[in-house]
């Protein structure tokens, strides 16, 4: 590989590019600064508090408290969990069979199928006709009704279909050769040469599927199935004191509400935080096309 | 059965007897302060059963106001679909695991089972999907159609004829408060539904408890030398007093609030109560009229843009989206807000951080022309708990919930279990110690919860000795009662009722109106809008169609008068 | 039927127009067949995939037909009554049918020049970073905004731009004139496209990135032997290495140009601004507090849905003819 000698041009621009970078770091780390000292703000004291809030103003853990001493935190992070894993895997699979099909030239109906697909984007039944679908398929108060209505993306999958076109055809035709079926080539060598796109759209599922509440919401009945951010909702819903009960301990408990929001936040966010940086490896230059040279 | 009519017999004889020998009256009200079933006497249970006992021995069991237990003979499942109040769904997964349910479920021989939905949207699939449990608990004026299409399409059923004789003590204190009962029914008169309201058993009435009002910085009157003000006039002269001095004391005579109000708009909102009108349909001289196009509307407007302008309300209230954080800065010096999270916990928190910082309750204004009225209306779309039409045990299910209105029902839910979670001491049922200063790690709220219901929302008679309390207990929160309830409610339309399409036409006409009425509301009050072209304003509104909506409501109203 | 296939689809069309006219309907059918036989893995991995849409998607589409009546849920969909399009021209002629709409689309647009290239732009300069460390921390960051509530984003906006907030306090240390400015109209738009920016700048780039680890090395290389310089090599072989990813995403986006969510706007703007900022949406929303018409509701949406559809269609077909990428 060539050594590609720098200018005095380049140096001037990575040095803009690194303030640049450092300003954004800034910026886009104030919103979660916020809220990690909010969280942990003696709840009183926050409510008076009105600016930049740089550090916690008091110091206290009670809103982890009233969030984490709720007993349906943890069935709150196994039903997700569960969720994330085996949804985000059925979705992706589900995903690149779609996208396959999509991004072969072959069959002739190819153009219409992916018009008819994408007006699903923007035309649906709506909440009660789905709702009356799960009870009708027996899918009511089942964590399935959470991974099958939303199996595929469309736009994760036309997403994905753009990454398996640009894979050169020669490779599927060699394969083709050696005996491939279309199963085989999809999981054989489309997908793996695919790797960054598959990263991407795994991320997407599985954050999608950690942020939803709604769904479980309106499809579950048993509290023992609902996922982290229903819990949570409920837990910030709760807070919300109605005015009908005004005791002693009243005054804290509407201060402590206004906290228990970002302490919500903080539990919530956290664990999918982790993922991305996880995947990050996955986003490093030319690994995948030099496998194909080779 | 005959276990039942033996009890009930014994019970009767019992009272009947007791009734000769106390010689109290038997008339169906109750007027002395041992009141009948209905109320929730604190003297003993049988003697307060005695007089209804007495008065109508002859009819059968159930219409004297005693509720024969158990309900039924057999075991049987009710499900109930109502929301979770939030204290209980800290500490637990449904009603069930609250004592007084228990208790309930002990005597009566009825399985809840118990359905919490967290969302609007669940209401409306439960009845689009017809899948319907057997009581329904929700704010059933706000179905769509009403509570006519809730009764028309088969959902819920009408209880006119069975009231009376199922569930005796709801009617009766029904029958003693007939305004209150009018709000309930459909314009038809027909009866469905059992609403929850505070209920004071020593003379029969029932007990509104305001929860919002208008409060004021004491300190710093004091400071100016000024008393609490009653009128808008008054209340002139102290926000200048507070805009010109230095009442906060911080040295900078400048940085004072005398007003605060926020996006909401709800403190500035209230105060055209004090002009007769309000910002949408209210009643003058028994006419439905619309306020904006009203002139005392104008009034309003030209006060608040004059407060506005001599910069006694905070210049950014349409966007401010935390006024009760100016409150705690020692900034602001009145606003409107609720008594809880507002007034108690603001006043509190004052007075920690700047000592003699002291926030009472105010009175609502009187306006200039006498006018001295609070501008919503205290009944409209109550919770309330109708039987659905997938009900089989319909008899035994308002007999179960009527036990809620009757004296011991009333104590059970109101107050928990005797001896556990309230005492009897001197005849006044006091909270015991377990809830109030429980030591399990929930907070007071929680703890009671766990007992009762307390001040949840539910369908039964409310003792109003629970709000003594806990939450009259002090000098200040008495005091905000009686500052609350003087206004009067004159301008407020009652609970009326719109059909389908009547509210399809209505809705589709208001949204322009509202949209423009809030858009120029606003700008008169700052200033961007001239209030000589209040005349175009009314024209305007004229124009959009207001006329069909004003048709619409009177007939409504016409409707409503009938009941 | 339109065939932009390549030779093998002609190859069929070829042989097609070669048989009788009267033997066209069998030609269909033995099209049909032939293609099946050739492509019998596609067939078999398509169908279900077209199950899953034809279940999930379409089965309940009879939803749709609530815009077109007065859907009461105690009388569920099939039992209320038809109003034919008494919805869609109660939307048409309320007064501020023009004002919403014509809110909806500029936010969009501004959306779309300056929200859209955004990202881009970041994943540009980021991957110019070097430093793995600093670039993987930089990504780590920057996008986590994405993860914060809107309510939580939308108090900081509110307080940033009061008068005593932080942009004020620039401003006025540069000399100008502190302002709430929320409560200027003329404001609304630019506060809330840089705050959209500021959310979704990092989370945005994420896809971009990974279009950008896809492109061939070697290119770069013959690029700097030919005597590019890092400009010309990001306008020659960069920015056409992601130009499919950039062209579909903003043939999407310019789908979704009639639906701005209501739920910032909610929080953000006031009747001070309704002039600026009241859309469709929220125009709605307000609707529904008044009376909760899922029919009339229903019935923009669907009308905001065909717009769409037109816009996205439009969009497809130009696409195709410019630079031969396109989702149909």
């Amino acid at each position: 590989m060539a050594v590609i000698k720098k200018s005095a041009g380049d140096h001037i621009f990575d040095f803009i590019n690194a303030v640049f970078m450092c300003f954004m770091i800034v910026i886009t780390l104030y919103p979660f600064i916020y809220v990690v000292m909010a969280s942990l703000s003696v709840p009183k004291l926050f409510l008076a508090h009105t600016g930049l809030l740089l550090r916690p103003v008091g110091f206290s853990l009670e809103s982890y408290e009233a969030v984490l001493r709720n007993p349906n935190i943890k069935i709150g992070y196994v039903n997700t969990v569960f969720i994330v894993v085996v949804g985000t895997l059925c979705n992706v699979i589900a995903t690149a069979i779609g996208a396959y099909v999509l991004s072969r030239k072959g069959p002739f109906w190819k153009g219409p199928l992916m018009f008819i697909i994408v007006i699903t984007m923007f035309v649906g039944g709506g909440l009660v006709p789905n709702y009356i679908l799960i009870q009708n398929l027996g899918l009511y108060n089942s964590l399935w009704s959470l991974i099958l209505p939303g199996l595929i993306s469309t736009h994760n999958m036309i997403v994905m279909r753009t990454a398996f076109q640009g894979i050169p055809e020669s490779l599927e035709e060699s394969a083709r050769i050696d005996g491939a079926n279309d199963w085989t080539i999809l999981f054989k060598v489309i997908i793996p040469l695919a790797i960054p796109t598959m990263a991407v759209i795994s991320l997407f599922y599985a954050v999608s599927h950690w942020n939803s509440w709604f769904s479980a919401m309106i499809y579950l009945k048993d509290k023992t199935k609902y996922p982290l951010q229903l819990v949570l909702r409920e837990i910030i819903v709760q807070s919300q004191v109605s005015d009908m009960t005004t005791m002693d301990s009243y005054m804290d408990r509407y201060a402590v509400s206004q906290t228990v929001k970002y302490a919500t936040i903080m539990v919530a966010t956290i664990p999918i935080l982790c993922v991305y940086p996880f995947l990050q490896k996955y986003f490093v230059k030319g690994v995948m096309i030099g496998a194909i040279k080779g | 059965m005959n276990s039942t009519i033996k009890k009930s017999l014994s019970v009767v004889m019992c009272t009947a007897m007791l009734a000769s020998v106390a010689g109290c009256s038997s008339s169906g009200t109750p007027s002395t302060s041992t009141a009948p079933s209905q109320s929730s006497a604190a003297s003993p249970a049988s003697g307060s059963q005695a007089e209804s006992a007495a008065g109508s021995s002859e009819a059968a069991p159930a219409s004297d106001g005693t509720i024969a237990m158990p309900i039924s003979a057999e075991p049987i499942t009710l499900s109930y679909f109502i929301k979770m109040n939030s204290a209980m769904s800290a500490t637990m997964p449904t009603y069930e695991d609250v004592e007084c349910f228990k208790k309930l479920e002990e005597m009566t021989n009825i399985h809840i089972e118990w359905i919490h939905p967290s969302s609007n949207d669940q209401f409306n699939l439960m009845i689009t999907s017809n899948d319907l449990p057997d009581l329904i608990n929700w704010q059933l004026t706000t179905a769509k159609g009403g509570s006519e299409a809730l009764i028309n399409d088969g959902i819920i059923i009408p209880l006119t004829d069975k009231m009376a004789e199922f569930a005796p003590n709801y009617t009766r204190i029904m029958n003693a408060n007939p305004e209150l009962k009018k709000t309930t029914l459909l314009d038809d008169g027909t009866e469905y539904q059992f609403i929850n309201f505070n209920y004071d058993p020593t003379d029969n009435s029932i007990k509104v408890f305001k929860i919002l009002g208008p409060y004021i910085r004491k300190d710093w009157l004091d400071k100016v030398g000024l008393g609490i003000p009653k009128t808008t006039d008054e209340m002139y002269t102290v926000l200048k007093a507070f805009k010109d001095n230095d009442v906060n004391g911080n040295g900078d005579p400048n940085d004072e609030i005398p007003f605060v109000c926020g996006k909401s708009l709800e403190p500035v909102r209230v105060l055209s109560g004090a002009f007769g009108t309000r910002d949408s349909f209210h009643m003058k001289n028994g006419e439905v009229v619309y306020g904006p196009t009203q002139p005392e509307f104008k009034e309003y407007l030209t006060m608040i843009n004059k407060w506005y302008s001599e910069g006694l309300i905070n210049s950014d209230f349409p966007v401010n989206d935390n006024p009760g954080a100016k409150i705690l800065s020692n900034e602001a010096g009145s606003t409107y807000a609720s008594m809880g999270s507002g007034l108690i916990m603001q006043s509190t928190a004052l007075a920690e951080e700047y000592p003699g910082a002291e926030l009472v309750s105010m009175p609502w204004l009187t306006g200039p022309n006498g006018d001295h009225s609070v501008i919503y209306d205290s009944n409209a779309n109550p919770r309330a708990t109708a039987i659905t039409t997938a009900n089989k045990h319909v008899e035994e299910s308002l007999r179960w919930i009527d036990y809620a209105y009757s004296a011991e029902g009333s104590m059970l839910t109101t107050f928990g279990i005797e001896g556990v979670s309230y005492e009897m001491k001197d005849g006044y049922p006091t909270l015991t110690d377990l809830v109030m200063n429980n030591t399990m790690g929930y907070n007071q709220e929680e703890a009671i919860a766990r007992y009762c219901l307390g001040p949840i929302n539910y369908p039964n008679a409310r003792d109003y000795r629970f709000y003594e309390q806990v939450n009259l207990d002090t000098e200040m929160k008495r005091q905000i009662q009686v500052d609350w309830t003087q206004a009067t409610e004159d301008i407020c339309m009652p609970p009326i009722t719109m059909n389908t399409q009547e509210s399809a036409q209505y809705s589709s006409v208001m949204a322009d109106i509202k949209t423009y009425v809030d858009e120029m509301q606003v700008k008169f009050m700052i200033g961007d809008e001239s209030l000589d072209n209040f005349d175009t304003f009314v024209k305007n509104i004229e124009g959009m169609g207001i006329d069909q909506a004003i048709e619409i409501q009177k007939a409504a109203l016409a409707r409503y008068g009938q009941r | 039927m339109e065939f932009t296939e390549k030779q093998k689809g002609r190859k069929h069309m070829a042989a097609k127009s070669l048989s009788p006219a009267g033997t066209r309907k069998k030609g269909v059918g033995a099209m049909l067949k032939r293609d099946f036989m050739k492509y019998k893995g596609i067939y078999a991995l398509a169908v279900p995939v077209l199950a899953y849409f034809i279940i999930f998607k379409y089965i309940p589409m009879y939803g749709i037909t609530i815009a077109f009546k007065n859907y009461v849920p105690t009388k569920g969909i099939f039992g209320s009554d038809w109003v034919g399009f008494e919805h869609f021209m109660r939307f048409f002629k309320s007064v501020y049918f023009k004002r919403t709409v014509l809110n909806t689309l500029i936010i969009s647009v501004y959306d779309v020049i300056f929200g859209f290239p955004a990202p881009i732009i970041f994943a540009l300069l980021l991957n110019e970073v070097k430093n793995n460390i600093f670039k993987r921390t930089i990504q780590t960051i920057t996008y986590l905004p994405h993860f914060i509530s809107t309510v939580v984003i939308a108090g900081m906006i509110i307080d940033f731009t009061s008068q005593n907030g932080l942009i004020n306090n620039i401003i006025a240390l540069f000399g100008g004139e502190r302002t709430d400015m929320l409560m200027r109209p003329e404001m609304f738009r630019g506060i809330y496209i840089i705050s959209g920016i500021w959310q979704g700048v990092g989370w945005g780039s994420i896809i971009y990135l990974s279009a950008l680890s896809s492109i061939d090395q070697e290119q770069y290389e013959a690029a700097y032997i030919d005597g590019a310089n890092r400009w010309q090599q990001a306008i020659n072989v960069t920015l056409p290495g992601i130009m499919p990813t950039i062209t579909i995403l903003f043939i999407l986006k310019i789908g979704g140009l009639m639906s701005v969510g209501s739920e910032k706007i909610l929080l953000l703007y006031s009747p001070v601004t309704y002039e600026t900022a009241d859309i469709i949406s929220t125009f709605i929303y307000r609707k529904g507090l008044l009376d909760m018409d899922y029919s009339f509701s229903t019935a923009v949406g669907l009308f905001n849905s065909i717009i769409n559809i037109i816009l996205l269609s439009t969009a497809n077909a130009l696409s195709r003819k410019v630079n031969e990428t396109s989702l149909w």
